[in-house]
């Protein structure tokens, strides 16, 4: 076995050596060999890129940021809705163009050429950033439209780009704009619900929009009424709440002037401000609700008790007075109903200095306001609480809160029972926690009867609304300047509360420095500007809220407590009408049927044929 | 032993092919994916401009106007409000399908014909 290939080797190698046919066949061996390598080498380095892409150059899952979008680059914030899903603010991507300096390769040419397609540009700034070499990013204008992006595309100039941003965007303009607020230009927070819930907006997208408690339609019917009030009485703003009376949910809350959201730079300050959180005032004789809720809570007075009103009130140097004297002997009743200083006054010392305290802590009015929004003031309140601070305090005076602690307080004081602050988002109203009645469920039906009375016979008159049955408060305040209250400037104002008997909603109205006009005898009183405001907007209101119109049984309960005697007034020469309450009536109100009017209008907008 | 190592290439390079195959699919398919996420989020910014338009075209105060100005609407009022508890309803005639409704308040009435 062994011998054979021996014997076969030399007898190979002789054929090779000796014939030119072996030369060729070894030459073909050879380059057998080369391509058999080259092939292996090839699928070799074949092999190698497949288990590359199979197993090493996995991609792995796929998810939203291999998805080019503007998400990529960009915060998003969820929406905000009222409470009708109706949207006031909503992100949408925009375009930004922005041009990298070193690849930029004419930069006064490529300024000069945007400066063409964008207007507002200037091109000489642009020309200079852009020959910066030492900067890889200059942005040349955020938010352009999708024609400027067309036009520039066309203009093919090198090192020039684009981003798609998220761009805050608000539809209903104006109509919520001091408590949505706005955001800035990296889209963060920078005002109202915008900044205050910034986390919830942006960790939170995903979860969905953020409701709030505005219903934009009784939005609308304040923010027009309002609108006509300022500028028919002149006003230099005005305020405007509507708020569910016992779970403190704000339906409505306009502050005049106002801005667009969407062009907040364009506003100024004072068109920023929101009077219904920012603004601290004294309030007048709005104030008188609470004294008389204090009084008679407090059992320092009986609603059947009389206060002499004949001469104006002195205490120390000062002498309170009565806008409208009655120069008589005026009960309870009337004190509210034609809101005397002088009887809020006397109200005052009965309470005493430490009781008054403790209930204006009680409604709220000591503290800054929890609601959830950054622009939100403090009370302003004597340092030093004397007797003449206690006595000007009962009526609106040397205490400032501002409308929204107001509505606060008069709810409380109307409602009885327990009840939340306000608040703009049931997501953080919550939170807050539920504040301990602040008077009797009695004393609130005493308060009740009374403001009835200030509308169906007192100072309010003019805010009574066909149909509804309206308690209210006018308050008419001087606006102390730099020479004390003497100057006529008024803060006007009107808090009404409907429907009376079992209060589902309260609107308070302000009108900063109302004039009066023909019609009102030239007089700027909250009951001659303020009460027709809110007249005005319980009467568009309701009907939106869906509420029914007043039972008789409830004006007839009021009015059976209502005793009217005839009071002579010597100076005067006549005769008028005194009221007094019917001490012993009983003040549970009677179980009334339910005033459910059907279902509430979510359009926000009920029209009928007019 | 020369058929099983052959049949052993064969696998090995049929497995391959089929690998590739499937690698290739799966960046088909992720190909997609993204597309179809794209097409999503398109959708959805479609979605959000029309919302926001439709805000817009909704605004109260313009659809104020515009139903006052085409339609002679007007805001309703307290009087037009009512339960429907509080509606009389009377028995329907003979052939009417079914009851109809009868107001004393003379508004409502002309509330429900609109």
């Amino acid at each position: 076995m062994s011998g054979e290939p021996r014997q076969g080797k030399p007898r190979r190698r002789k054929t090779t050596k000796d014939t030119g046919v072996g030369l060729e066949i070894r030459r073909a061996r050879t380059r057998l060999r080369f391509l058999a390598v080259a092939g292996v080498l090839g699928f070799v380095a074949l092999g190698a890129r497949l288990t590359d892409l199979a197993v090493l150059s996995s991609t792995g899952p796929v998810t939203d940021r291999h998805v080019a979008s503007p998400e990529d680059n960009q915060t998003r914030r969820a929406d905000i809705t009222d409470r009708n899903g109706r949207l006031i603010a909503t992100d949408y991507p925009k375009i930004s163009v922005f041009a990298d300096p070193k690849e930029v390769s004419d930069p006064g040419e490529t300024a000069s050429a945007l400066a063409e397609v964008l207007p507002n540009l200037d091109a000489e700034k642009l020309g200079q950033r852009l020959s910066r070499q030492n900067a890889r990013f200059v942005w040349v204008k955020r938010h352009i439209s999708d024609d400027q992006q067309r036009k520039i595309m066309r203009l093919g100039l090198p090192g020039v780009q684009f981003r798609t941003e998220y761009h805050r965007v608000y539809p209903q303009r104006s109509l919520t704009s001091h408590v949505v607020g706005y955001v800035g230009v990296e889209n963060q927070g920078l005002a109202g619900i915008e900044r205050s819930f910034e986390a919830r907006l942006t960790e939170g997208y995903y979860d969905g929009p953020l409701q709030l408690t505005l219903d934009l339609g009784v939005q609308a019917a304040v923010r027009d009424e309002l609108k006509q009030a300022v500028e028919r009485f002149q006003a230099k703003g005005g305020s405007g709440l509507v708020m569910e009376a016992g779970s403190g949910v704000l339906l409505a809350a306009v502050s005049l002037p106002d801005f667009d959201p969407n062009h907040y730079q364009r506003a100024d300050k004072t068109a920023r401000f929101n009077r219904n959180t920012q603004g601290s005032y004294e309030l007048g004789s709005l104030f008188k609700v609470l004294t008389a809720g204090m009084a008679l809570d407090s059992n320092a007075v009986e609603i059947t008790d009389q206060f002499d009103a004949v001469k104006p009130f002195k205490m120390h140097r000062y002498r309170i007075k009565d806008f409208h004297a009655k120069k008589r002997r005026l009960s309870m009743a009337e004190v509210i109903a034609f809101s005397s200083n002088i009887g809020a006054a006397q109200m005052a010392m009965a309470i005493g200095t430490e009781a008054q305290t403790e209930y204006f802590r009680r409604f709220g009015l000591l503290e800054r306001h929890p609601i959830r929004l950054n622009e939100v003031s403090r009370p302003q309140r004597p340092k030093v609480w004397r007797e003449i601070n206690t006595v000007t305090a009962s009526y609106g005076h040397g205490i400032a809160v501002s409308p929204l602690q107001a509505i606060d307080a008069v709810a409380s004081a109307v409602c009885g029972g327990p009840r939340r602050p306000a608040y703009l988002s049931a997501e953080a109203g919550m939170e807050t926690p539920l504040r301990p009645a602040a008077v009797r469920d009695e004393t609130a039906a005493m308060l009740r009867w009374l403001m009835w009375l200030v509308v169906a016979e007192g100072s309010g008159t003019n805010g009574q609304v066909p149909g509804y049955l309206i308690g209210g408060k006018t308050g008419s305040a001087d606006k102390a300047g730099p020479k004390g209250y003497g100057d006529k400037r008024l803060l006007s104002s009107f808090i009404g509360a409907f429907p009376i008997d079992d209060p589902r909603y309260l609107v308070l109205v302000t009108l900063d420095e109302p004039k009066g006009d023909e019609e009102t005898h030239n007089q700027a009183h909250g009951g001659w500007t303020a009460a027709p405001t809110v007249a005005k907007i319980v009467s568009r209101s309701g009907p939106i809220l869906g509420l029914a119109p007043a039972e008789l049984a409830a004006e007839r309960w009021f009015k059976d407590r209502l005793l009217v005697g005839e009071a002579f007034n010597g100076r005067l020469k006549r005769t008028e009408p005194s009221f007094a309450a019917v001490g012993d009536g009983g003040w549970a109100l009677p179980s009334m049927p339910s005033r459910s009017g059907g279902e509430e209008c979510s359009c926000g907008v009920c029209l009928t044929p007019g | 032993m020369l058929k099983l190592g052959l049949c052993g290439r064969t696998i090995a390079i049929l497995a391959a092919c089929g690998v590739y195959g499937l690698k290739n699919r799966v960046q088909e398919l992720e190909r997609e994916l993204v597309r179809v996420e794209r097409m999503i989020e398109k959708e959805r910014i479609e979605i959000k401009r029309l919302n926001a338009e439709w805000a817009t075209l909704s605004h109260p105060e313009r659809l104020t106007r515009l139903a006052s100005t085409h339609l002679g609407l007007a805001s309703a009022t307290p009087g037009q409000i009512m339960a429907i508890a509080d509606i009389q309803m009377r028995d329907a005639p003979s052939g009417e399908p079914g009851p109809a409704l009868v107001s004393s308040n003379a508004s409502s009435t002309a509330s429900l014909r609109q």
